[in-house]
């Protein structure tokens, strides 16, 4: 089955992503953006030490990322469903 | 874009001379809608132009486009040119392709648009109405009409449709004069030079407040996903992605608000702060 369809918009620290199939659409406030852009194959551990957030806080806003199908973990390394930019 | 009324269907039809819409039914009917579109200029490479053919007793509507009827309503007793007004709008923002659109007022100053965006009820026209008195120029009413890949907000011009609340909350209304009337609702044109693309300077989100008047900033983000909550290209399901794309194009280079006040109308000079 191909994957879900999405785009994404930045602005300035935010990120809205839009999931074509359903119309249905994410803000990612500051500290979110910035996680899902760190997940390039990174694990938990290094993109908390990377974002110098509290680990449990990135461990948070990994599973919602994930949960809402924007990342999946390979192994133990996070990395960001394909999104198209606009 | 012009208007051209034609006979009922069967009768010898009228030639339309640069017209997207075209008409054809009972004069009582038509003749009001004539003078609501006769305002509008869409460009005519926008659009493929609609068919509007009416019943002879007024009580049923086509909508045709390439030969296609695409939608058929009942007209009701009371507000057949309103509702037939609404149907119309819908078919031409949904066959703009190349734009995006959302429900909303808009007026510009000196060239910089200003888009009103609000549920019905919201205070959409009474606000536009007290901007107006202010020196604003009309662009639109109803429709917010944008073109991403130019950056600017289209006039499109339909009278005002002012209720009798609308006018207690606008208070006078600007320079101009009442082109229609129908069951309580007057359909106002307000005067001014034709108006004129306004780059999206400023787009403003009219909530209800129930005490006092705040105008606060709210990030783009925040807009794009407010754009969606409205009757929008957003809800056409086959431009989803148009208008995500064309809606983040458009809010990337506007300074964003929400305006929560119980009389909307009366923070003009609050919604002024937005232009400095």
């Amino acid at each position: 089955m191909a994957p879900n369809r999405s785009l994404a918009a930045a602005f300035e620290d935010e990120i809205v992503i839009l999931k074509v199939d359903d119309g249905s659409l994410l803000r990612l406030d500051s500290w979110a953006s910035r996680i899902w852009r760190s997940c390039e194959g990174s694990t938990t551990e290094a993109i908390a030490s990377s974002a110098r957030g509290p680990a449990e806080r990135v461990s948070e806003t990994l599973q919602a990322l994930s949960d809402a199908g924007l990342v999946r973990q390979i192994d133990a390394a996070w990395v960001r469903n394909p999104v198209e930019w606009v | 874009m012009g208007v051209v009324t034609q006979q009922p269907r069967g009768a010898e039809r009228l030639p339309c001379v640069g017209g997207l819409v075209r008409l054809a039914g009972p004069p009582q009917i038509t003749s009001v809608l004539v003078e609501l579109l006769s305002q509008l200029r869409i460009p005519p490479d926008a659009h493929p132009g609609i068919d509007v053919v009416l019943s002879p007793d007024g009580r049923m509507a086509d909508g045709v486009v390439d030969g296609r009827v695409v939608w058929s309503i009942a007209l009701p007793n009371k507000t057949p040119a309103a509702t037939l007004l609404g149907q119309v709008v819908g078919s031409l923002t949904t066959l703009l392709t190349r734009l995006v659109f959302v429900h909303a007022g808009v007026v510009s100053f000196h060239g910089r648009g200003m888009v009103l965006v609000g549920a019905s009820g919201s205070g959409k026209t009474s606000t536009v109405a007290a901007l107006l008195r202010g020196g604003a120029a009309y662009l639109s009413d109803e429709v917010a009409l944008l073109d991403p890949a130019a950056g600017v907000v289209m006039p499109f011009v339909l009278p005002l449709a002012v209720k009798p609340w609308t006018r207690r909350a606008a208070g006078a209304l600007p320079q101009g004069r009442t082109v229609a009337m129908e069951n309580g609702v007057e359909f106002w044109l307000p005067e001014g030079p034709p108006a004129r693309p306004a780059s999206v300077e400023t787009v403003v989100l009219l909530r209800p407040g129930a005490f006092g008047s705040r105008l606060s900033p709210i990030s783009q983000a925040s807009m794009l996903l407010a754009l969606a909550e409205h009757a929008s290209t957003f809800k056409q399901q086959h431009r989803v992605a148009d208008a995500f794309a064309g809606f983040a194009a458009i809010l990337r280079n506007a300074r964003c608000a929400v305006l929560e006040s119980p009389r909307p109308a009366r923070q003009s000079d609050l919604l002024a702060t937005l232009r400095s």
